[in-house]
């Protein structure tokens, strides 16, 4: 007999990706009529429904189970789901109707809604689903500019290279699914110690490379130079924050959880040594050599990568300061890639030069630049700093590759904080001599946004011990 | 009665041609119609493997099914818009915009 | 080597020279035509298999719905016929998929599964399965369409 699902149960353990589905249904019904404010308003409710539900699920102290262990809510997943909704919440806040039209407030609520439900997914079929599910709008997101043609570029080698990923998924799923005969974590964990090797493997290592695609890890991270700098300037914080933190976390949960008896003994522990080395090494170098702010900001995007697949290598050690490395990136990436939108607009093209005078003119912009640039950089005593330094730290205590990783990591990190300096002296230079640089006038909720991130950067410093996660539950 | 190991293995060249077209062709439409192919490589090494583990394999199929068709939808319209912009689909005439 | 497995053969070999032809035409209508010759022989490989139920489906989303978009779009873009690469991008090309494949290849024969399986689909318990614990996958993709038609609808419609 085909059994019933429990549906109290889903609709109030699912409430976060459920509301956001509605309301991005509102959102575009609303936007039919063309009142942006409204549409904008709810949108804005909809991101702190879910926000909101999300802390509520940190109350209870054990995990929710949905779909006999398909679905598990744990803490992990909701520190990602508070990550990811940090950076819709400035994404968003980055928009105004007269540039982005009608399209992107439903779009972005339901790549983030279906990003939601990727987190917290245990079986191999629905996270594939979710996952692509959630791509699939920013190629549409990303093609919003229809006339300037580089944005185009951005959209076509973005769009090959997510194919390319999609693909490669596929066939992992394919290969595990016929050695194993299931897609549920908890039965992939059971089954492969005892099962056929190679071809577990061979699934394991196809999954990562599709994985390694989406985080633009280094050798496959190409497109996500042109395509964070050819998409319109508010949709890059979206892809730089959400569907980065989505790549890396689900990475992660993949290491700890089905595959974590398969990688310690085979070729896939020196595969994943390999990408965090070149994604630590070569964007730093890299970015050293930039002269336009949004390709800058794109290399220190990969960078950021780079120290998080530093959880790879170790994973059962060094996860539990992924969570708290994942809000502080978000935070502190957003306001960076917000104040280039409200200084430049959403175009491509962002000189250092349009930075000039900015600490006179407009000093509290200038002032949560610097901060999240600094952050980003991992300078005390911002947030970003105390996630650096417990990360290598707990990467260095776990074994002597990782000393060697951590310290290469310190060395890169100290490379980077020289190509922030340079955007922030840029800043507060004097500027170009055609006229004071007037105040810009912004909306209410940048500012408040603006604030809220320079007072979360200090504040979250100090108390890093309440985002520790633990390793994700993959069976009831 | 289907010797699994043979039945896999020959499916492989579709995918590699797949591959091949998705990597090296020019012609935006052309790749999407490679995709196609291997794609559906997929859903045949799929097949087989359903044969050897029972149900779930079809369930897994058709719900890759749905995953292409709008994988295919939005690539189309990415290259209509290609079309209207730049009067061609060539990708190569993408790629000269970037002057950096 | 059974006499399934020969006819298996005969199906997937059908199935590698449409796609072959599809990929070295020159005019992309001429290709969709080879496309469906791929879509009618792996339908019929699938139905060797045993999988009848999925042979139908894919039938009917990838003949039915991918082709008709296909042809639809390659009517509204130029050029209509298909422009050379070079001869290095090509070679490249052929380097990369070659070793994937026999990457893959190569993996799949040392594990050595030599099974021998008969099956024919049964279309209650697929229904079972998606709609009693993989539920989500279905609203999953639910979404995932909406977010297409926004999409898809957007960018390929005109600005007023």
């Amino acid at each position: 007999m085909v059994n019933l699902v429990n549906l109290e149960n889903t609709i109030f353990y699912l409430f976060a990706p459920f509301i956001l589905f509605i309301f991005s249904l509102i959102v575009a019904i609303v936007g039919l009529f063309k009142k942006y404010l409204v549409a904008k308003i709810l949108s804005y409710i909809s991101l702190l429904l879910a926000l909101i539900t999300s802390i509520y699920f940190l109350s209870y102290s054990s995990a929710l189970f949905l779909f006999n262990g398909k679905i598990i809510i744990d803490k992990f997943s909701l520190i990602v789901w508070i990550a990811l909704i940090i950076g819709a919440f400035f994404s968003l806040s980055s928009m105004e109707n007269d540039l982005i039209s009608r399209e992107a407030f439903p779009l972005l609520l339901l790549s983030l809604s279906l990003a939601l439900i990727a987190i917290i997914s245990r079986d191999l079929l629905i996270l594939f689903l979710a996952v692509e599910g959630s791509i699939l709008p920013t190629y549409a997101l990303v093609a919003q500019f229809k006339k300037e043609p580089f944005s185009l570029e951005a959209t076509v080698k973005y769009f090959i290279f997510g194919i390319l990923a999609t693909l490669l998924f596929a066939y992992g799923i394919t290969v595990i699914f016929g050695n194993l005969g299931s897609t549920s974590f908890a039965i992939i964990s059971d089954k492969i110690p005892n099962s056929n090797l190679l071809l577990s493997v061979l699934g394991f290592i196809l999954i990562i490379l599709s994985l390694g695609i989406k985080s633009t890890l280094v050798p496959l991270h190409t497109w996500a130079i042109d395509t964070y700098q050819g998409a319109p300037t508010s949709i890059t914080v979206f892809l730089s924050t959400t569907s980065k933190i989505l790549g890396i976390s689900v990475i992660a949960l993949l290491i700890t959880g089905p595959f974590s008896g398969l990688y310690k003994f085979t070729t896939i522990y020196y595969i994943l040594v390999a990408f965090a080395l070149l994604t630590l090494v070569v964007p730093n170098i890299a970015a050293l050599i930039q002269r336009d702010l949004k390709r800058l900001l794109a290399y220190s995007s990969i960078a950021h990568a780079g120290y998080m697949s530093l959880i790879f290598v170790f994973p059962f050690q060094t996860i539990y300061i992924l969570g708290y490395y994942l809000i502080t990136y978000s935070i502190a990436k957003s306001v960076s890639f917000m104040v280039v939108k409200i200084i430049s607009g959403e175009g491509s093209y962002s000189s250092y030069d349009s930075l000039r005078g900015l600490f006179k003119s407009n000093p509290l912009i200038a002032f949560a630049f610097s901060i999240s640039l600094l952050s980003l950089a991992g300078i005390p005593p911002f947030a970003g700093f105390m996630a650096k330094f417990l990360l290598f730290l707990s990467t260095a205590l776990s074994s002597s590759v990782g000393i060697s990783l951590a310290l290469i990591a310190l060395i890169m990190s100290g490379v980077s904080v020289y190509y922030y300096v340079i955007v922030i002296r840029f800043a507060s230079s004097k500027s170009l001599g055609n006229g004071n640089e007037k105040l810009l006038n912004l909306s209410f909720e940048k500012y408040l946004f603006l604030i809220l991130s320079i007072v979360l950067l200090i504040v979250l410093t100090f108390f890093p011990n309440y985002f520790f996660v633990s390793i994700p539950i993959i069976s009831p | 009665m289907i010797d699994v190991l043979v039945a896999i293995l020959v499916v492989l060249p579709a995918f590699g041609i797949g591959i091949f077209g998705l990597l090296a062709r020019r012609h935006f439409i052309r790749i999407i119609i490679s995709v196609e192919i291997a794609l559906n490589a997929v859903i045949l090494t799929l097949g087989v493997f359903s044969a050897l583990n029972g149900t779930m394999g079809e369930a897994i199929g058709i719900l890759f099914l749905f995953i292409i068709a709008m994988e295919v939808a939005i690539g189309l319209a990415i290259a209509i818009q290609m079309d209207k912009v730049f009067q061609t689909v060539d990708i190569y005439a993408v790629r000269k915009i970037k002057d950096e | 080597m059974t006499f399934d497995t020969t006819i298996y053969i005969i199906a997937v070999a059908l199935v590698i020279l449409f796609s072959y032809l599809a990929i070295r035409t020159k005019s992309i209508l001429i290709s969709l035509i080879y496309l469906v010759g791929m879509y009618a022989a792996g339908a019929w490989a699938l139905i060797q298999v045993g999988a009848w139920f999925l042979a139908l489906i894919y039938l009917f989303v990838n003949a039915g719905g991918v082709l008709v978009l296909i042809i639809f779009a390659s009517m509204l873009t130029r050029p209509a016929r298909d422009i050379p690469t070079n001869r290095r991008i090509t070679f490249y090309g052929i380097i990369t998929s070659t070793l994937l494949i026999a990457l893959i290849g190569y993996y799949m024969y040392a594990s050595n599964i030599n099974y021998v399986a008969s099956y024919s689909s049964n279309y209650y318990s697929i229904a079972s399965f998606i709609f009693s614990y993989y539920f989500i996958g279905i609203i999953v993709v639910a979404i995932a369409a909406l977010s297409i038609y926004f999409g898809a609808i957007y960018v390929a419609g005109e600005e007023k």
